[in-house]
């Protein structure tokens, strides 16, 4: 029998069996369409962090204080980035970063918002490319003198101000401190869709707002990529040095933070998608199931296509196309529905949708390939029944 | 045509052995036209379903147009049973999901012949058995006669030279019986070999010989004299009824 009538008898038999086919169906539904969407997201998220590490370019690195094994901790001050910057030949420029850790109030008479208050230079805008939909970045001059300048987000000026309002020029209040508002900038790419409100203000400006003196992170640039890794043993060095506290710093390069990144989200992929592949092994005992009932059901059939002149070989192919077929339709709406809800999520979550040709070609394939496996018990039964014995069975 | 010795066959219960067949030994000859009759339990249906290489003897040997059965592979004996033998059954044994026509092609689907020509063939048997215009009724919007008949044209189809038929009758009223008859009547002319079993001495007085069988023994055969015409029994039949209203 030509394949393309198997295929037709096959989806024949499915059809007859509409309620039956579709709750068998439904595991191979279920489990390909999570594994579709953890695929999907899994490498949305890997693609839109990649984006955002060459936004910041490869070759820049945070240095970080930390606490030591004897329990003395690192700083990391104004004068340090100064130092590192005017020191070391292969960095371009260091970029201090003081963040405050609660979240700082912006306010006008018309609103008060939470926010994430960071101090930086100026040149935190060649790390962290942004556009301005009003006014600009705040200047080195504004930096040194400790203005109280602000930049806020696109959202926080319409909820101030009123959305559409001119923000530049004027006042808000920053835990109660009057800030002049200088640029507002575009709504950035949100990571997972955590709709980041930052306000950036010197970092001077922000040191004096408190007595602390230090500041939480440094970003540097050095000027080729080759130097990186002379500049981050160099900077710790010099640090360990000017305070006297050595294993009291850290650096990351961006590319190291990728692959953290990367690794942490295979081993959440994997461990999801393992959880996926139980209900593809769960939908694939279903269709083992129900093909053992449709053999039982159609001995008779069996029977009489034997006395007719099928081979043991037609009969072993009619179910196990039968079944292929059954995963497979199963696959195909369940990878529809993956692609489906993993396009929503990634649209919800603002992350770039993500869908690869080979998750396709994958999913139908294993589907099918379950659907042969799972059928080969059934249809060998099938195909082994003896023909008096399947001719009188009732 | 065919040539059985001291074919014997056993079924193992598991607790008692069932002997069906004892040391039968016979032949038929191409054009020859055979009614099995016996009591019930004698072993009709096990010789039939022997002949139709559904079943393999325990002992003897069975030959087939000068071929051992018996040497043959299982996919041999498929392709034997799809072009040289036509099998029909008392109940008939239509697929229940497929309309009349497709279950006449289902022969011609193994033997791989294409769709246009299988329905070209398809066509032609279902004229000769009367019910072209059945063609598209499903098995469950057929009378039981008009079923049998369906089942013939899909035993014909691939112009096999064996048609063995099982009791057709045994589910029909007479005069489809005789309708069934007067079609194997038909296709005996044309050549064909036919044994079929029955119950009913009227109906193997259609055939051209008859062969008893006794406790799985072949215990006599006789040849029939004057062979009747099975249109003229349903004509007759029909005045009968005619007469009664
Ligand atoms: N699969 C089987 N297993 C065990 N015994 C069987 C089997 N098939 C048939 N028999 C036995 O073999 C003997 C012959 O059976 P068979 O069906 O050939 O009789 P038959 O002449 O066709 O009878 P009937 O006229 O009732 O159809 C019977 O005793 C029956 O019980
Ligand atoms: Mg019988």
């Amino acid at each position: 029998m030509r394949f393309g009538e198997m295929l037709a008898l096959a989806v024949e038999g499915i059809w007859v069996n509409k309620l039956r086919s579709a709750l068998t169906m439904l595991g191979m539904i279920i489990g390909v369409m999570f594994v579709i969407i953890i695929v999907t997201l899994g490498q949305s998220l890997n693609e839109q962090v990649a984006e955002e590490v060459e936004g910041m370019g490869a070759n820049a690195f945070t240095l970080l204080a930390v606490t030591n094994e004897d329990g003395q901790r690192g700083r990391l001050t104004l004068e340090d980035c100064q130092f590192l910057e005017t020191t070391i030949d292969s960095i371009e420029f260091v970029v201090p970063i003081a963040y405050a850790n609660y979240t700082a109030a912006v306010e006008t008479s018309r609103a008060k918002k939470g926010t994430t208050l960071i101090g930086t230079s100026p040149d935190y805008i060649k790390v962290d490319q942004m556009g301005f939909n009003q006014g600009r970045f705040f200047s080195e001059a504004e930096n040194q003198v400790g203005r109280r300048v602000a930049v806020i987000s696109q959202q926080m000026a319409d909820d101030l101000f009123g959305p559409g309002s001119e923000a530049v020029g004027r006042t808000v209040r920053i835990n109660r401190l009057p800030f002049q508002v200088c640029g507002v900038t575009k709504p950035q790419a949100a990571l997972l869709g955590i709709e980041q409100s930052t306000t950036f203000i010197p970092v001077k400006t922000m040191l004096a707002m408190s007595d602390d003196k230090d500041i939480q992170q440094a970003l540097a640039r050095v000027k080729t990529g080759d130097q990186l890794q002379a500049a981050t043993v160099q900077s710790v060095r010099i640090l360990e040095m000017r305070h006297a506290v050595k294993g009291g710093f850290m650096t990351q390069t961006n590319e190291e933070a990728l692959e953290q990144f990367s690794t942490i989200l295979a081993v959440i992929t994997s461990v999801f998608g393992a959880l996926a592949g139980i209900a593809l092994l769960v939908g694939g005992i279903g269709i083992m199931n129900i093909m053992l009932v449709s053999v039982t059901e159609r001995t008779r059939e069996i029977g009489v296509r034997v006395a007719l002149g099928a081979r043991r070989r037609d009969i072993l192919t009619q179910f196990l196309v039968e079944s292929a077929t059954l995963a497979a339709i199963g696959g195909s709406l369940g990878m529809l529905l993956g692609i489906g809800f993993g396009a929503l999520i990634s649209v919800i979550l603002e992350m770039p949708v993500v869908i690869s040709l080979g998750t396709i070609l994958f999913a139908f394939g294993f589907s099918s390939a379950i659907g042969i496996i799972f059928g080969l018990y059934p249809a060998n039964r099938a195909a082994r029944l003896n023909p008096i014995d399947a001719l009188r069975y009732e | 045509m065919i040539t059985i010795d001291s074919l014997s066959k056993t079924y193992n219960t598991g607790i008692l052995m069932v002997e069906a067949l004892k040391d039968v030994t016979m032949s038929v000859e191409d054009g020859d036209f055979l009614a099995v009759m016996g009591p019930s339990g004698s072993g009709k249906s096990t010789l039939m379903n022997i002949l139709g290489l559904l079943d393999q003897p325990t002992g003897g040997s069975y030959r087939l147009d000068g071929v051992d059965t018996g040497s043959l592979d299982e996919d041999q004996q498929a392709a034997l049973r799809n072009g040289k033998i036509g099998f029909v059954f008392q109940n008939f044994n239509l697929l229940p999901r497929l309309n009349t026509q497709r279950n006449v092609e289902l022969p011609l689907v193994y033997a791989g012949v294409s769709r246009g020509e299988r329905q070209t063939r398809a066509a032609a048997v279902l004229q000769s058995v009367g019910l072209l215009s059945h063609a598209r009724h499903l098995p469950n919007e057929l009378s039981g006669g008009q079923k049998q008949r369906v089942a013939i044209a899909r035993a014909m189809i691939n112009r096999p030279s064996l048609l063995l038929a099982d009791e057709p009758t045994g589910n029909l009223d007479s005069a489809s019986s005789y309708e069934i008859m007067a079609l194997f009547q038909d296709l005996h002319r044309q050549g064909s070999t036919i044994i079929l079993v029955t119950h009913e001495p009227e109906i193997a007085q259609l055939a051209r010989q008859i062969i008893y069988f006794r406790d799985g023994r072949l215990v006599s055969s006789e040849k029939v004299e004057h062979p009747l015409d099975a249109r003229d029994l349903l004509e007759e039949w029909r005045q009968e009824q005619g007469e009664l209203i």
